[in-house]
């Protein structure tokens, strides 16, 4: 191993009104290594990161580059310098090509000063061919699927020729497969010298790739540690600041009598879900698993009547429900908490009272049909406290709160429908472990209370962990349902890629 | 935070209060307030500027108050003025129908006004014997304009064989009053004549010269060869057509007929650039809308209401009352023809545009 | 210290209220211009009345920017149904009337301009909502409409010589307030308990802010956003019967424009063309605002090149602020 750091963050400390988001914090990555930061949201992964990019100025601290001391002015000042960032939110122009994305704002020209479209092009699928990566240059990027997308978002990054290399979180959207290509790619920078700083939340990942990984906790550097030498329990506690006993609750709930049953269900786009079938009981949760591309999502927002269906029927206890829209399904007591928070969850400028009330309305007039007020904020609250969201106000935006604390203002916003059945999609996409474990308590305790829940999830443990029955879809058919004994990693990856 | 705002909110109205005590009107200058439809007009800025001018050698205290184009925001002006004291009032009214209610907010707070430019309705004229009429009648600037054309073709009769007008016809802003009688001066004065009068294209250019010429190179691929005359109302538009002839082709260039365009162009209001065009031998001839006789007109009544408290029966800017009605609102009614103050249009063509350059 | 956390304290309320203390400060700066003959009774009244109109279109067009829509309809909206309403006033006598030698209850002519406000609301309502055409451009669309409409109803003539009754809707007053800031009062009421105190009203802040959210929360999108543009043109209508009351007349410039005025003065007051963000006592601040910097300038006779020019500053610095205020906080 090289002697000299790639980078080397020293005792950097930031400081916002009230709150001390960085205190002292050392990070160095040497090259050739990845280096996984971890630690729970709130942390100051992003802080620290903001720092390196010059999005934030630091209060004090040096930051080195290579041995030499550097700052940058922005992000385009670090990528000149060979330091690039792979976001966890795609960053491209959906309507250009691969090429052009991955040139954007540094195209080659011709003597002429137009764009030399050809060399971009070449340049474009020489690096891509490196990185066995199989698009054509041409290709309009808003055409691939998201993991693609991200995946051509490395490229970009390495074309940079860059010596460091920060990726956010970047297997958040992807399959175990395209997760393992994405392994390949990281190993071949790794064998190039970059240094490579990785963000996740994910154990599995970090066990599987980093060298070091640094861990984080309320604003400061609680340690840099060989991956060889560390458990996941330890990592896991390092975080959280308390000894992790379980990564999932315990609950007790037996399935009940069906709630839901779906007959050969056809999704009206014929490249969607195709003749599904399946039930749910009253105090169970379904888990439905598959790669990206396998429809589940699509399916849910049939069930839920946000989309359309050819053919198929869907049996809300015993009474078959025509002419699904979201409306009805609510009142057949139907929730759906979806898998695009920022998409289709949250009222980013309304605040927390009226996030969660918004679909329950209806129950909250008087007799001049205008709103209760006060009832709606106290039913609101009430939902909020089960919950512990942890919110200065009720008047607060949305917005201003960490991923977690919307996804609980969201599970309250449908509790407070007093439904059924809840389905939802990717429960804990993007929160950290403290609040994943918390709504893995609330689901506990609603399908204690006898409710059913439908849970989509991409992360294999959760769907383990979680479900009693786990329906596999694989382009859109169901290729199986598998009881608790039966949900093992291997199981449910041979029914999710069983017409590939 | 909402008490904090409120208290902001009553500290502003204190201070109001306190404010308001301490002001007095100052009587001791003439005031008059100009009430102007809209200053985008070549025509309404001459009569503004001439109106400033006036008052600066008076040392009358003007407020002059542009519409643009808003009847609401003339009446908003109006009542702004008259709380701030101003009692005599020049106005180019917005619109006709809305005089009426100008002069009566002006008679209840106790002055007088003159209008001109659009005319006001008799009965605003009716509200009291201190609002005059200080305009030329929008109709006789149409017939100006069929004389012209009549002279023209008594000359070259071959121009228009059988004595069949086939007009381009470029109209103002519609339902602009002077729009609307313009045209009807130019048309019943040409059949009076007896012309037939084909209106082979007319629409209305909004009085924008770049908008008659887009419509006239419109007109010139359709209906090429079919005219022989092109009439604007006024010359902003003329130009526009005389620039669309141009790169049209349309040039013979022979001035003995007093154009070098293969077909005469008539306007109205004779502004500087018009009487250049005239100049080039391209516009043939125009009608002069005096800004300066109206506005002088105008605000010599206004200061005579100013200084004298009346003004009826005097003779401003050497013009006296009108005594016999004409076919034009308001000066038809031989009740108000008194307070009809008709400042003359005047026909420019090749003999006299000279002068006014 | 004190004085430290008093300055905290006005700098955070003027970042939260920008609208208000824009107002606020307007007001005393004209107030020490004029050295107070600006804001008299009268004048106050005379200000009121020169916005009262304007309020109604900024009522209905606030409404339809909260749901992330625009209207550019308006001022030919207004511009048909004043002509419609001054059509059914005309004095029966008056030769070149629409309807001449008949006379209408004052009912009809009210009646008629709400009606044809409303109609036009539905059909911007139904392009938007179920044609799913882009806002801008269905109201472009409909706005060309309107005015073709309405050259072609009155012939491009003025529609005046309307009868007294007709007028006094406007032009009247109960003891000193006149009738107009009475109807504007219960239109902003009317307005205010729509959006804070009904489903639907609610309903319309969650579409502006997040669409896919509110129909995943099972409001039916579409039939709400075709309510927001027939509410808007039942205002509209309102609008053009009250100014062809208080001109005595309507013509084919009548409001011309209007849609400018009435979009720059929501959202100085507050309401974001991002939609989901807005208040009717925004909005209403939002008007008089506007209708103060017109008033001030011209009682202080300014020329109006540069009224427009100040105008123009005040509405991009008034949203400067506004959009810093709702700028997600990284």
């Amino acid at each position: 191993m090289d002697t000299t750091f790639a980078l080397e963050m020293e005792s950097i400390t930031k400081v916002f009104p009230g709150v001390k988001a960085l205190d002292e914090v050392t990070l160095r990555v040497r090259p050739g290594t990845v280096h996984a930061l971890m630690g729970e949201n709130g942390a100051g992964k992003s802080t620290l990161m903001k720092c390196l990019f010059g999005i934030y100025q630091e209060d004090s601290g040096i930051i080195k580059l290579h041995g030499h001391e550097h700052r940058f002015k922005d992000s385009h000042d670090a990528l000149k310098q060979g330091v690039s960032m792979i976001h966890q939110e795609l960053s491209n122009v959906p309507e250009r090509s691969v090429a052009q994305n991955l040139f954007l704002g540094r195209e080659p020209l011709k003597k002429t000063g137009l764009i030399d479209h050809k060399r971009m092009n070449d340049d474009t699928r020489t690096l891509l061919k490196d990185l066995e990566i199989d698009v054509k240059p041409e290709q309009r990027i808003g055409s691939l699927s998201i993991s693609m997308q991200q995946t051509c978002e490395i490229a970009k990054a390495v074309s940079y020729n860059a010596s460091v290399v920060v990726m956010d979180e970047p297997t958040s959207s992807l399959t175990d497969n395209e997760v393992q290509h994405l392994f390949r790619i990281i190993r071949q920078l790794r064998e190039q010298n970059v240094a490579v700083i990785y963000i996740s939340h994910k154990m599995e990942e970090i066990f599987s790739i980093a060298d070091e990984v640094s861990v984080m906790r309320d604003g400061q550097m609680i340690g840099t540690y060989d991956v060889k030498d560390i458990t996941n329990e330890k990592l896991i506690s390092l975080m959280v600041g308390r000894d992790a006993k379980l990564r999932f609750p315990e609950f007790k709930s037996t399935a009940g009598e069906t709630v839901l049953k779906v007959e050969h269900l056809t999704s009206s786009n014929n490249r969607s879900f195709k003749d599904v079938s399946f039930e749910v009981h009253k105090g169970e949760i379904l888990g439905i698993g598959g790669l990206v591309g396998a429809q589940r999502t699509e399916l849910m927002e049939a069930i839920f009547g946000v989309r359309g269906t050819a053919s198929g029927k869907i049996f809300i206890e015993g009474d078959e429900i025509i002419n699904i829209t979201p409306r009805r399904a609510i009142e057949h007591g139907l929730g759906m908490i979806t898998e695009d928070r920022r998409g289709s969850g949250i009222f980013p400028l309304m605040n927390i009272s009226s996030n969660t009330s918004i679909a329950s309305l209806r129950e909250y007039l008087n007799k001049l049909h205008l709103l209760k007020h006060k009832q709606l904020k106290d039913e609101s609250i009430r939902y909020n406290e089960a919950l512990r969201t942890k919110t200065p106000t009720m008047e607060t935006l949305i917005q201003n709160l960490s991923g977690g604390n919307q996804q609980k203002v969201i599970i309250s916003r449908w509790l407070m429908t007093l439904p059924d059945i809840l389905i939802m999609d990717e429960p804990t996409r993007g929160i950290d472990v403290g609040a994943k474990f918390e709504i893995y308590q609330i689901m506990g305790q609603l399908v204690e209370q006898g409710k059913a829940i439908i849970m989509v999830s991409s992360e294999m443990p959760e769907l383990i962990g979680m479900s009693h029955r786990v329906m596999v879809l694989c382009e859109g058919r169901c290729t199986g349902i598998l009881d608790k004994e039966e949900c093992t990693q291997e199981n449910i990856m041979r029914l999710a890629t069983k017409f590939m | 935070m909402k008490k904090t705002v409120a208290i902001l909110l009553v500290l502003a109205l204190v201070c109001t209060g306190i404010f308001a005590q301490g002001s007095s009107e100052s009587s001791s200058t003439v005031k008059i307030g100009a009430l102007i439809r809209n200053l985008n007009e070549q025509f309404v800025k001459d009569y503004a500027d001439n109106l400033r001018k006036l008052a600066a050698d008076q040392g009358v205290e003007l407020n002059l108050q542009d519409a643009q184009g808003d009847v609401a925001r003339q009446l908003d002006q109006l009542n702004t003025l008259i709380t701030q004291g101003y009692k005599y009032f020049v106005i180019i009214p917005q619109d006709t129908s809305a005089t009426e209610q100008m002069a009566q907010q002006i008679k209840a707070a106790g002055g007088g006004a003159a209008f001109s430019n659009i005319q006001p309705s008799v009965d605003a004229l009716k509200v009291g014997k201190n609002f005059y009429l200080a305009s030329s009648p929008e109709l006789v600037a149409g017939q100006y304009q069929a004389q012209i054309v009549d002279e023209y073709f008594t000359k070259y009769p071959e121009k228009a064989p059988g004595k069949v007008l086939n007009i381009l016809y470029l109209e103002g802003q519609l339902g602009h009053p002077a729009q609307i009688s313009r045209e009807a001066g130019f048309i019943d004065t040409l059949k009076s004549l007896g012309y037939t009068v084909n209106f082979i294209a007319k629409d209305t250019a909004d009085w924008s010269p770049d908008k008659a010429q887009e419509k006239m190179d419109t007109w010139l691929a359709a209906h090429q060869g079919k005219f022989n005359l092109v009439v604007a109302q006024n010359d902003g538009m003329a130009l526009g057509a005389v620039e669309s002839l141009i790169t049209n082709g349309l040039v013979d260039n022979d001035p003995s007929d007093g154009t070098i365009l293969s077909y005469p162009v008539i306007g109205i209001d004779a502004t500087a650039d018009a009487l250049n065009s005239m100049d080039q031998n391209k516009l043939y001839a125009t009608v002069l809308q005096d800004s300066v006789g109206q506005s002088s007109t105008a605000f010599e009544l206004a200061y005579a209401m100013a200084t004298k408290g009346t003004a009826t029966g005097m003779t401003a800017w050497g013009i006296a009352p009108a005594k016999t009605v004409i076919s034009e609102a308001p000066a038809n009614d031989p009740a108000v023809i008194g307070q009809c103050y008709l400042v003359p249009f005047k026909p420019v063509t090749k003999e006299n545009y000279k002068e006014l350059m | 210290m004190e004085i430290k956390n008093v300055l905290k304290g006005s700098k955070k309320v003027a970042s939260q209220y920008t609208t208000w203390v824009t107002f606020v400060g307007l007001l005393l700066l004209l107030s020490i211009l004029t050295k107070g003959t600006a804001l008299r009774w009268n004048s106050i009244r005379n200000l009121l009345i020169a916005e009262s109109v304007r309020s109604f279109a900024a009522l209905g067009v606030g409404m339809i920017i909260i749901t992330k829509g625009i209207d550019l309809s308006i001022g030919y909206v207004v511009c048909l149904t004043a002509s419609v309403a001054a059509s059914f006033a005309q004095n029966p006598d008056y030769s070149s009337a629409i309807y001449a030698g008949h006379t209408f209850p004052l009912i009809i002519p009210i009646l008629a301009a709400v009606a044809a406000g409303g109609l036009f609301g539905l059909f911007n309502g139904y392009l938007v909502a179920y044609g799913k055409l882009p806002p801008f451009i269905a109201t472009l669309g409909s706005m060309s409409i309107a005015k073709g409409l309405q050259l072609i109803y009155t012939k491009a003539a003025v529609v005046g010589s309307l009868n007294q009754n007709f007028k006094n809707i406007s032009q009247g007053s109960v003891g000193p307030i006149p009738n107009l800031i009475i109807y504007v009062v219960i239109a902003a009421l009317v307005v205010y308990v729509l959006l804070k105190h009904t489903r639907q009203g609610t309903h319309f802040y969650a579409i502006g802010g997040n669409a896919q959210a509110a129909r995943v929360s099972g409001i039916n999108v579409e039939r709400d956003l075709m309510m927001v543009y027939f509410y808007a043109g039942l205002l509209y209508g309102t609008a053009g019967t009250l100014l062809a009351s208080r001109l005595g007349l309507a013509n084919s410039l009548t409001a011309n424009g209007m849609e400018l005025d009435a979009i720059a003065a929501v959202t100085v007051g507050g309401v974001s063309q991002n939609g989901g963000v807005g208040s009717v006592g925004g909005m209403m601040v939002g008007v008089f605002t506007m209708g103060l910097i017109n008033y001030g300038m011209s009682f202080l006779g300014v020329d109006s090149y540069y009224q427009q020019l100040v105008k123009g500053f005040i509405i991009i610095i008034a949203v400067y602020f506004d959009m810093k205020k709702y700028a997600r906080r990284a």
